[in-house]
């Protein structure tokens, strides 16, 4: 069983958001062997799927993890037009949902370059692994290095696996 | 202990050789100090992964478990989130254990 994350992914997809996994939890599933400890996603910062997104957290507790005193999320249609990212927790573990992905764009080109995989019977979309080698480059950081690095390795085995 | 070293293994076909390495027999090291303690056979087939995908020898020296990087290459997406998870699962336990 895959758990809490998948839990919390699922909530989402249950409740039509549009989003792409990204970060780490992206990275694992295409192999690399770090271990991440939250979510994240590039999603659709639209009223209306913010406004879903909502929803699909609402019995989670959802609070802002990034507030001193983890304020509640509480969106309504027009506080949240001025959002670009929303950095949460919930009772499922940490979802940081970012509008736009540095090397990549936004939401729209994040689905351009995803691939789709399935986890126990549920589709989910993924960054693929050019579009994560290049967000992470982007990251500059030495942890996203090393991720690039094994990026590299899995791409290059994948693509002799398919010829 | 290595695993089984009898049967195929789900491992990298070696197209130089054209033989199914078993994965008990191929244990990869991680570091440039246990290189130096590895067996010539062991070496030389790392030698020919690193011809076959060159990154493999920067994933090393950056220090990453290339045994555990390829055996997750060879599973599918869920499989490798089931054990992210069980790693996460063991993390999560480590961090509530109890200084003695």
């Amino acid at each position: 069983m895959i758990g809490r994350f998948l839990e919390l992914l699922t909530c989402l997809a249950d409740s039509e958001v549009d989003f792409v996994i990204i970060g780490g939890f992206a990275s694992a599933a295409h192999g690399c062997t770090n271990v991440t400890q939250d979510i994240d996603i590039c999603c659709d910062f639209s009223p209306t799927n913010l406004m879903r997104l909502q929803k699909a957290l609402a019995d989670l507790n959802p609070v802002h993890r990034m507030t001193s005193k983890k304020v509640k999320l509480e969106l309504t249609e027009d506080n949240c037009k001025s959002l670009k990212n929303l950095y949460l927790d919930t009772e499922l573990g940490q979802l940081d949902c970012l509008g736009y992905v540095k090397g990549v764009g936004g939401y729209r080109q994040a689905v351009k370059v995803s691939e789709k995989i399935e986890i126990e019977g549920k589709v989910f979309n993924i960054l693929n692994i050019d579009a994560l080698i290049e967000s992470k480059k982007t990251m500059n950081r030495p942890r996203d290095l090393q991720t690039v690095i094994e990026l590299k390795v899995l791409k290059d085995k994948r693509n002799d696996d398919n010829s | 202990m290595p695993p089984s070293s009898s049967g195929l293994g789900r491992w990298v076909l070696i197209p130089v050789t054209g033989v199914r390495v078993p994965l008990g027999v191929f244990i990869m090291t991680n570091t440039n100090k246990d290189q130096e303690n590895t067996s010539f056979d062991e070496q030389s087939r790392f030698d020919e992964l690193v011809e076959h995908y060159p990154y493999l020898k920067e994933a090393r020296d950056y220090g990453v478990d290339i045994q555990m990087l390829m055996d997750n290459a060879d599973r599918t997406p869920a499989e490798r989130l089931r054990r992210h998870q069980s790693a996460l699962n063991a993390l999560n336990m480590l961090k509530g254990a109890r200084k003695l």
